[in-house]
């Protein structure tokens, strides 16, 4: 989709943050500015990835940027609030869920030759459920920063699967919190401050 | 569900946008290519493993963006369930279209669309009635985006661009939380409205 940058130091839309839909709008402006179709299209043939080769390599280099988000996420856990009754049950088992995903993460990197990432630095703020929200949104955006550039289809599957799960406990965290569980057709965590 | 939640697109927008677009490419095909070449136009382009499994996707958005708006303006549902039905038309209509728009940048147009959508194109939607009951449009509404997220799962497999993949983990992510708010307007349990499709250890407390 980098057909749609007209400035190669421009940040694509994922990069910036940004959604597909976004970049809508840049396209339609490329269209108002002149550029011909015929440029767009083969602007476009330039930016579609080649059938490359997998790397486990470079997956392992991706799947530790998330893992260290993980770890993180594992250690607020570790420390959530005292609750009791459905939500105590709901932050065990959301703090199994993401012990699971450090487990797996670990063994994906070890497969592919790596060495497995340690805990991102950083310290989590903020009282009742609002670390945990906050664990998950950074653990989203490190997902999907992550995905991109993955080589291997279980990779993707992998990393994928796991934004969803983190995105699903953030709708539940949140409509606890805050009150609305989907409120943006977008997900895109959040990154450290 | 809080009054907090922001209206969803308007809905003229995202159509003039998509009409527009439809409108130009058959336009401009039919008048100057014959109806053979025209339906071997999309072949003609770039079509790979990865603009087949986005049109999967774009019919899936498509058959859930027409579920909810037909729900919606049903008498069924009604408060907090009819708000997010509203809601997440809207968003399955921003899914649709980006979706759309990065499947004709890859040269490759978009499927064709009908208003209901086709048993063909949407096998999803197999005994959806607006009119059901409350109780059982949510059941659907939790089984389609189940099933949204199963096929956003085997798709990504397919995507190659990055923009593509990171584009597709935001969508599947908004499906987990579409599961997760149908689930707890159901009243399920907190750590089973977060259970995703295939994932027992999340929905053993009930």
């Amino acid at each position: 989709m980098q057909a749609l940058r007209p400035d190669p130091d421009e940040p694509t839309a994922a990069e910036a943050g940004a959604p597909l839909a976004s970049a809508v709008s840049r396209r339609g402006l490329l269209a108002a500015s002149g550029a011909s179709l015929s440029a767009l299209a083969l602007a476009a043939c330039g930016a579609t990835r080649e059938e490359e080769e997998p790397s486990p390599a470079q997956d392992a280099e991706r799947l530790n940027e998330l893992l260290a988000a993980e770890e993180l996420l594992n250690n607020i856990y570790r420390s959530a609030p005292q609750a009791s009754g459905a939500e105590r049950r709901m932050i065990d088992s959301f703090a199994f869920a993401a012990a699971r995903n450090v487990l797996t993460l670990r063994e994906a990197v070890t497969d592919r030759g790596a060495e497995p990432a340690g805990p991102e630095e950083g310290m989590v703020g903020g009282t009742g459920l609002r670390p945990l929200i906050i664990g998950e949104n950074r653990a989203i955006a490190a997902g999907i920063s992550a995905v991109g550039g993955l080589t291997e289809a279980e990779a993707k599957q992998l990393v994928q699967g796991i934004v969803a799960g983190h995105a699903a406990r953030v709708a539940v965290l949140r409509s606890i919190e805050e009150g609305d569980a989907a409120p943006e057709a977008w997900v895109m965590g959040e990154r450290p401050e | 569900m809080s009054a907090q939640r922001p209206h969803a697109p308007q809905r003229e927008d995202a159509t003039t946008r998509r009409d527009v677009l439809a409108r130009g490419a058959v336009l401009a095909g039919a008048a100057a290519v014959p109806a053979a070449l025209l339906a071997a136009a999309p072949a003609h382009a770039q079509e790979s493993d990865q603009t087949k499994a986005l049109e999967r996707l774009i019919n899936l958005e498509r058959a859930s963006r027409y579920a909810y708006r037909a729900a919606a303006e049903g008498s069924s549902l009604s408060g907090e369930a009819k708000e997010l039905a509203e809601e997440l038309a809207g968003q399955e209509d921003e899914h649709a279209t980006a979706l759309e728009t990065a499947i004709e940048q890859l040269g490759v147009q978009a499927p064709e669309e009908s208003d209901p959508p086709s048993a063909e194109s949407a096998p999803v939607l197999e005994g959806f009635d607006p009119e059901a009951g409350e109780a059982e449009l949510i059941g659907f509404f939790v089984s389609l985006e189940e099933e949204t997220l199963r096929a956003y799962g085997e798709a990504v497999a397919d995507l190659t661009a990055d923009d593509l993949l990171r584009s597709a983990a935001q969508i599947s992510g908004s499906h987990a939380q579409h599961l997760a708010a149908w689930r707890l307007v159901r009243g399920d349990a907190p750590a089973k409205a977060a259970a995703l499709p295939g994932d027992e250890s999340a929905s053993e407390e009930q």
